[in-house]
C-alpha cells in the first residue's frame, strides 16, 4: 500500500540572512502523481525549487531521490539520474531552432558529447527521436524555426519539451503556464496529463483552476513552511490554507 | 549555424595562398612573404581567441599570455640546444595546454567582468613572472639563434618554406574548429554562449566544456607562438603583455565574433591596415583607435549579435 | 622598514584615487572603462605643462585637475554615455581604443614625456623619528590622499548627492523612479574620478616620470584594487588600494631578502623578484578564490 517516494524531502532549510526561506519542509512526491505545489507569493517555492535542482545550496535537511541522497548533488547530475525542471522565466537557447533545441536535450542523454570530429548532423537517429518528440508536444510545424521566433505560449511548450526530452522520472515544473493565454494554456495542461504517464510531477501553479484539476495530492507552502498536504477535496476544505491562502486569492 | 563560406571559395583561396610565395619569390619580393607569414600565425592566434571569445562567449582577456607561453617555451628549448622541431612544438602546446588547465579551472568559476578581470590578472601575472627571469632575457627579451628542425629536408629558415609550413598548421587550425563547432561538442558549447543554466539543467556539466574549450583555445594560442618565435627568432615578455591580448580581441571583433576564420581576417585586415598606416605617419595608433571606435559603434547587430543582448539578461559576478 | 610601510601607505592612497572612481563608475553605470588610466596620463601632462607655464606647482596641479575633469566629463556626456547599454566586450574595445587615441594625442601635442618635478620647498627631508628621515614631499602625498579620502567619504556617506550615487550603485532603476537625474549624477561621477585621476597623475608624476603608457601599467592595479575591495564599494577600494599598496611595495624588498635567508642565493636571486612581481595577482587570486564578489561588494 505505502510506495517508497520518488523524492523525499526531509527537514529542508534555508535562510537568507534573517529570512527564512524554507522552514523545515518535510514533502514527499510518489511515482506517478501530479503533486502540486501552491502558495502565496513569496511563500519560499522558488527557493525550494531551485534547491530540488540543485541551484541552490541548503542549509541542512536532506533531499532523497528514489532512496539517493542528492543533496549536494550538481545539476546535471541530477538530471542524469531523472531529476528535470523547467522554468519560470523561459530558458531556451534562442540561436538554436526548435528542432535543435530539443535534440541537445535527447543528446544530453544519449552517447558522449566529448565528441570532437562527428558531425551532428550526421545523427539521423537523433533528429528522429526529436522529430517525434516535437509531434507530442504539437511544434512539429515549427521544427526549423528558430527559438526566438515563437509567440510566448508556444516558448512556454518548448520550454516544457527541453525538460521531457531528458526522460525524466521526476518532472519539476515551474509554473509551466505563466504568462500563456487560455489556449496555450489548455493545450499544457493536456500535455501535462499526458506526461503523467512517463513521470512523476512536481508542479508549482497559481491557476487554481489548473492546479485542482491536475493535482492527485496539493502541498501548500506559507513563509516557507509547508501548512498542508492532501487530496484537493481536503486542501479546499482546510482552515488554515483558506485563511492563509485561498482566501486572498477570492479577496 | 550561419551564412557558411562555400567550398570554392575556400578552394580558391588556398589555390592563390598556394601561389602567391611562388610569384613572389620569382619576383624576388621575398619580404613580402615573410610578412604574409607574420599575419597568417597571428591569425591563428586570433582564430584560436576566437574559440572562447566568438564561440564560447567568455572575454579572456589574457589570451596573449599562451601565445607567450608557446613561444618562450620553444625559445628556451632552442637556447639549450634542443631543435628537434617536433620537440619543440609538442612541448610548446604541452605547458599551454597545462597552463590554460591550470588559468580556466580557476577563472571558469567566475561570471562577467570578474571573469575579464581574472583572465587579465593572470596574464599579467605571467608577464611579470617571464620578465624577471634573467635567465632567459628578462626585459630584453630572448634571441634564439636557430629555428626549429623538422627534418624532412625542410629548413625553416627559408621564407618560402617558412610560409608553407605556416599555412598548413593555419588550414588544420581551420579545420580542427570547423569541425569541432560542428559536432557533439560544439553544440553544447554553442548552447552555453546562449544560456549555461539551461545546459545544466537538461544534464551537461557546463563547466567542464567550457574548462575543455577554453584548454583547446590556450593549446592552440601556444601553437601560434611556437611559430612566431621561429619567425621572428626572437621572443620577449611584451608578447604577453595586456595590450596584445587586447590586440587579439581588436583583430576578432574585426573579423568577426563568433565566425569560423573570423581571427584571420581580422588579423590580415588589422595588421595591413597598422603597415600601410605607419607609412605615412608615426602615429598610427591614433588611426587605427578611431577605426576600431567606428566599428565597435558602428558595427552592425549581425557582427556581434551573441554579445549584444539587453544587459538585464546577462549574468553578473553571481554564480 | 618603516620608510617601506609609509611608501607603501603612498602608492596605496594614489592608487585609491585611481581605484575610487573606477568602482564608481563600474558600480553604478556597469561599464568597463580601460581609458581611465588614460585619464590618469592626460592629467600627469596637463601638470607638467602648467606647471613649466605657471611657474607655479600648486597652481599648475589644480589647473590640471580642473582641466582633466572637463575633459573626462565631456568623453563621459559624448561617447561613453553610449557604451552604457552595450556589452563588456563593446566596453573594453571602444575604451582600449580610446586608449590609443588618447596615448597617440598626447604624444602630437607633447612628446613622448614631460618632465615634471616636485616644488623645491618639498625637496628636503623630514625627521620623523630620531633616526627616520622620510622625503617630506612623499609626505605631502600622504597627506593629500588622505584629506581626500576623508573627503569622498563624507561625501559618499553623509550628502544627499553622495546618497544618490549609493542609490544608482546598487539599484539603477529604482533611481531614476525616485526622480534622480542619473544623466547629470554619471556625468558628474566621471568628473570626479577624472580629477582624482588627475591628482595621482600630478601628484605621482615628480616620482614615476610622466611618459605615455604610464597609464597603462597603473591601470591593471587599480583593476585590482577594485576586484579585491569588491566593484561598487569605496570603503573597498580604500581597503584594497592600501592592502595592494602595501604588499606590492614591502613584497619587493622584503620577500627577495627572505628568500635569501631561506634559499641558496642563485635561486633566491632568481626568484626573489619573480614572486614579488607576482604577489599582488596572487592576493587577487585568493580573495577571488575565498569571496568571489570581492571583500565589500557594494552590490546586494
Amino acid at each position: 500500500m505505502s510506495q517508497q517516494p520518488l523524492l523525499d524531502i526531509q527537514d529542508l532549510v534555508k535562510s537568507f540572512g534573517a529570512l527564512l526561506a524554507t522552514d523545515h519542509v518535510n514533502l514527499q512526491v510518489l511515482p506517478n502523481e501530479i503533486h502540486a505545489l501552491i502558495g502565496p507569493n513569496g511563500a519560499g517555492k522558488t527557493s525550494l525549487v531551485a534547491q530540488l535542482s540543485g541551484l541552490l545550496s541548503s542549509d541542512s535537511g536532506h533531499i532523497l531521490f528514489q532512496g539517493q541522497d542528492i543533496t549536494a548533488m550538481a545539476t546535471h547530475e541530477r538530471v542524469r539520474l531523472g531529476l528535470a525542471r523547467s522554468f519560470q522565466i523561459t530558458r531556451l537557447f534562442k540561436s538554436f531552432t526548435v528542432l535543435e533545441n530539443v535534440s541537445l536535450a535527447i543528446q544530453a542523454r544519449t552517447g558522449n558529447s566529448f565528441s570532437f570530429w562527428r558531425p551532428v548532423k550526421q545523427e539521423a537517429e537523433l533528429t528522429d527521436k526529436a522529430m517525434s518528440l516535437l509531434n507530442e508536444l504539437g511544434l512539429a510545424p515549427r521544427a526549423h524555426h528558430h527559438a526566438s521566433e515563437l509567440a510566448h505560449g508556444e516558448q512556454r511548450i518548448l520550454e516544457l519539451g527541453l525538460a521531457v526530452a531528458t526522460q525524466p522520472k521526476l518532472l519539476l515544473l515551474d509554473e509551466p503556464m505563466a504568462g500563456a493565454g487560455p489556449v496555450e494554456s489548455e493545450r499544457i495542461l493536456n500535455l501535462i496529463l499526458k506526461l503523467r504517464q512517463q513521470s512523476a510531477i512536481l508542479l508549482i501553479e497559481h491557476d487554481m483552476d489548473a492546479v485542482f484539476r491536475l493535482a492527485d495530492r496539493i502541498s501548500v507552502l506559507v513563509s516557507g513552511a509547508l501548512i498542508a498536504t492532501g487530496t484537493p477535496q481536503e486542501i479546499r476544505h482546510h482552515p488554515q490554507v483558506i485563511a492563509a491562502y485561498l482566501g486572498e486569492e477570492n479577496a | 549555424m550561419n551564412r557558411e563560406t562555400p567550398p570554392w571559395l575556400w578552394s580558391l583561396l588556398l589555390a592563390l595562398a598556394v601561389a602567391l610565395p611562388l610569384v613572389l619569390h620569382a619576383r624576388g619580393q621575398d619580404y613580402y612573404i615573410s610578412m604574409i607569414s607574420r599575419m597568417m600565425i597571428y591569425g591563428i592566434a586570433a582564430c584560436s581567441l576566437n574559440l572562447i571569445l566568438g564561440f564560447g562567449g567568455l572575454v579572456s582577456f589574457g589570451h596573449a599570455a599562451f601565445v607567450g607561453i608557446g613561444a618562450y617555451a620553444v625559445g628556451i628549448m632552442i637556447t639549450e640546444g634542443v631543435t628537434s622541431g617536433w620537440l619543440n612544438f609538442a612541448v610548446a602546446m604541452g605547458v599551454s595546454a597545462l597552463a590554460a588547465a591550470v588559468i580556466g579551472a580557476i577563472s571558469l568559476r567566475t561570471r562577467g567582468v570578474y571573469f575579464i578581470m581574472i583572465t587579465l590578472a593572470f596574464a599579467q601575472m605571467i608577464y611579470y613572472l617571464v620578465n624577471s627571469i634573467k635567465a632567459y632575457g628578462g626585459d630584453e627579451g630572448l634571441n634564439i639563434k636557430s629555428r626549429s628542425n623538422f627534418g624532412m629536408g625542410l629548413d625553416l629558415k627559408n621564407d618560402v618554406t617558412f610560409y608553407f609550413v605556416v599555412l598548413f598548421v593555419l588550414v588544420l587550425t581551420l579545420v580542427i574548429i570547423s569541425r569541432m563547432m560542428k559536432s557533439r561538442f560544439g553544440r553544447v558549447i554553442l548552447a552555453i554562449r546562449d544560456d549555461d543554466t539551461r545546459v545544466d539543467a537538461i544534464g551537461f556539466p557546463a563547466y567542464t566544456y567550457k574548462w575543455v574549450l577554453f584548454i583547446i583555445a590556450g593549446t592552440l594560442g601556444g601553437l601560434a607562438g611556437a611559430l612566431m618565435v621561429n619567425h621572428q627568432n626572437y621572443v620577449s615578455p611584451n608578447l604577453m603583455h595586456w595590450t596584445q591580448s587586447g590586440t587579439l580581441m581588436v583583430m576578432v571583433i574585426l573579423g568577426g565574433v563568433g565566425t569560423l576564420s573570423g581571427g584571420l581576417w581580422g588579423a590580415l585586415v588589422l595588421l595591413i591596415l597598422e603597415d600601410l598606416i605607419a607609412e605615412y605617419t608615426v602615429y598610427w595608433q591614433f588611426y587605427i583607435g578611431w577605426f576600431l571606435l567606428a566599428v565597435v559603434l558602428l558595427a552592425p547587430r549581425g557582427l556581434s549579435s551573441f554579445f549584444n543582448r539587453p544587459k538585464k539578461l546577462e549574468t553578473k559576478g553571481h554564480a | 622598514m618603516l620608510e617601506q610601510a609609509l611608501n607603501g601607505l603612498q602608492f596605496g592612497l594614489m592608487l585609491f584615487l585611481l581605484a575610487s572612481g573606477l568602482t564608481l563608475v563600474f558600480g553604478i553605470m556597469d561599464m568597463i572603462n580601460l581609458a581611465h588610466g588614460a585619464l590618469y596620463m592626460v592629467g600627469a601632462f596637463l601638470a607638467a605643462w602648467l606647471v613649466q607655464l605657471t611657474q607655479s606647482f600648486l597652481l599648475g596641479v589644480l589647473l590640471a585637475v580642473g582641466l582633466t575633469a572637463v575633459v573626462g566629463m565631456l568623453l563621459e556626456a559624448t561617447l561613453l554615455r553610449t557604451l552604457y547599454a552595450r556589452d563588456h566586450l563593446s566596453q573594453v574595445l571602444a575604451t582600449f581604443a580610446l586608449i590609443l587615441i588618447i596615448n597617440d594625442s598626447v604624444r602630437m601635442i607633447w612628446g613622448s614625456d614631460l618632465a615634471l618635478s616636485a616644488p623645491q620647498t618639498l625637496s628636503g627631508p623630514v625627521q620623523l623619528l630620531p633616526g627616520l628621515l622620510y622625503p617630506s614631499y612623499r609626505l605631502v602625498i600622504i597627506a593629500v590622499g588622505l584629506a581626500i579620502a576623508l573627503l569622498l567619504f563624507v561625501l559618499v556617506t553623509k550628502t544627499r548627492v553622495g546618497a544618490w550615487v549609493r542609490a544608482g550603485a546598487s539599484n539603477r532603476e529604482m533611481a531614476m523612479a525616485m526622480g534622480i537625474n542619473i544623466k547629470a549624477l554619471f556625468t558628474g561621477v566621471f568628473g570626479i574620478g577624472a580629477a582624482l585621476c588627475a591628482v595621482a597623475g600630478a601628484m605621482l608624476g615628480p616620482l614615476l616620470a610622466v611618459q605615455v603608457g604610464m597609464g597603462e601599467n597603473i591601470l591593471i592595479l587599480a583593476f585590482v584594487v577594485i576586484v579585491i575591495g569588491g566593484i561598487g564599494s569605496v570603503w573597498g577600494a580604500f581597503v584594497g588600494a592600501i592592502l595592494v599598496g602595501f604588499v606590492d611595495t614591502m613584497g619587493r624588498t622584503l620577500l627577495p631578502h627572505l628568500f635569501r635567508e631561506i634559499f641558496s642565493p642563485q635561486f633566491a636571486s632568481a626568484a626573489g623578484p619573480a614572486v614579488a612581481s607576482i604577489l599582488v595577482y596572487l592576493l587577487m587570486a585568493v580573495v577571488l578564490f575565498v569571496r568571489p564578489q570581492g571583500l565589500f561588494s557594494g552590490r546586494s
